[in-house]
């Protein structure tokens, strides 16, 4: 009984030294979590990658067939960038995913376990039914003051190291889109409006140049929700680049509340422009 | 000289405004070409508009090639995140650890060889949960 009550005098005293040594203070991170999910998510959309690869297929619809062969060229080139595309995306988003769980409350909080260590220590007599509350409670911070500082520090050298690479990395899949995927959406007003202006000037049928007027408008509507998508994404993309950034210039002070705020309406952004992925 | 993917989209651009220009001549001239000259003139566009696409593929595999090293940095800080997460997921399995060791060092000082066996098998379950 004497060894057991040592060892519960000793417990006090250590969680009374950590308490002291490390402070109370834990950040909550949350809005950078949110951030970082709502990212990942976004980044996961390769719906524009699929209409990358097989536009060359959507324009034998409207080119001549001796122009064939040659959009199966660009088709097996296209084809053989598809997994390098994809892998962008992938990346960005396993990124984005790490970096949200790394800032995760969740992963420093162990009230659960405490609570756990408290009874135990309770029901072998290490501490009395009244010091197992205060036992949990205070362990509770102590394990999150701990690692929370750690976590932080983990946070901040990932935030530094990676900032350069990710610009990097999300501004190239940006210029891809801009330029790119939107390019492709040119190319195909281009491709409908010769199309059908030529069946149209040289038929003599008026019902059937209505007819495909109709049709005409109705694929160029089909292109111009298309490159919406497109716009929107470009600007998920940079959204995504302007919050990392700012992440990284206050590195220093990941907690500091202005920032947090500002993660806040980056999230809530990019959910807005997340919802209008979905047709993608 | 190779091209850089600022080019290649720049020639891209190009080929297909000139494409543009000689459909806009083919339709406002339609009645004053013969239908050969509109066939080749059409065949031109279409000749334009796929070497537009075809530059479009070429400056995406440029871009895909200049960031290569920065793919691969990111993939290497991608991997310490995880390697530092499951370092924080360890830390909850230790306490777990220690509240089973509690049981242990009270069934030792009982010297209760059952409750001791007991406390063990639970102190090694503890040890060895897959925290995944």
């Amino acid at each position: 009984m004497r060894q057991s009550q040592s060892i519960a005098s000793r417990i006090q005293l250590f969680l009374l030294t950590g308490l002291l040594v490390l402070g109370v203070g834990c950040a909550n991170l949350a809005p950078i979590t949110e951030f970082a999910d709502i990212s990942a998510r976004s980044a996961e959309n390769t719906g524009l990658v699929t209409q990358y690869v097989q536009f060359p297929e959507r324009q034998k619809r409207f080119q001549p067939t001796d122009q064939h062969s040659r959009l199966d060229q660009i088709a097996r080139e296209r084809a053989a960038q598809n997994e390098r595309l994809l892998l962008r995306h992938t990346l960005i988003a396993e990124y984005m995913d790490a970096l949200g769980r790394l800032a995760s409350d969740e992963l420093v909080t162990y009230d659960k376990e405490s609570d756990a260590l408290g009874k135990a220590n309770a029901h072998n007599k290490f501490s009395g039914e009244s010091d197992a509350g205060a036992f949990g409670s205070v362990s509770k911070i102590l394990f999150r003051a701990a690692t929370d500082g750690w976590r932080q520090k983990k946070l901040r050298e990932l935030i530094g190291d990676s900032n350069s690479p990710f610009q990097e990395v999300v501004g190239a899949l940006k210029r891809i889109v801009d330029q790119g995927f939107a390019g492709d959406i040119e190319t195909e007003e281009i491709a409908i409006q010769n199309h059908y202006q030529t069946i149209i000037l040289s038929s003599k049928d008026k019902a059937g140049i209505t007819a495909l007027e109709e049709w005409r408008d109705t694929r160029l509507s089909e292109v111009r929700a298309r490159r919406r998508a497109i716009t929107n994404y470009s600007e998920v993309l940079s959204k995504i680049a302007s919050g990392h950034r700012t992440l990284y210039d206050k590195r220093d002070d990941l907690d500091n509340k202005d920032l947090l705020q500002q993660m806040s309406r980056y999230a809530k952004d990019l959910r807005k422009l997340f919802d209008t992925l979905k047709n993608l | 000289m190779k091209l850089t993917s600022e080019e290649a989209f720049q020639l891209s651009r190009r080929f297909r405004e000139l494409s543009v220009e000689l459909g806009n001549f083919r339709f406002s001239k339609w009645n004053e070409l013969s239908p050969a000259q509109r066939r080749t003139t059409e065949d031109a566009e279409w000749s334009l508009l796929n070497a537009s696409s075809d530059m479009i593929t070429s400056a995406v595999g440029i871009v895909l090639d200049e960031t290569e090293t920065s793919l691969q940095a990111l993939q290497e800080s991608t991997n310490k995140a995880r390697r530092a997460i499951r370092t924080l997921k360890t830390v909850r399995k230790v306490i777990k650890v220690a509240t089973a060791a509690v049981g242990l060092a009270a069934a030792i000082i009982s010297k209760d060889p059952g409750a001791i066996a007991k406390n063990a098998k639970g102190l090694f379950d503890a040890a060895t949960e897959d925290d995944t």
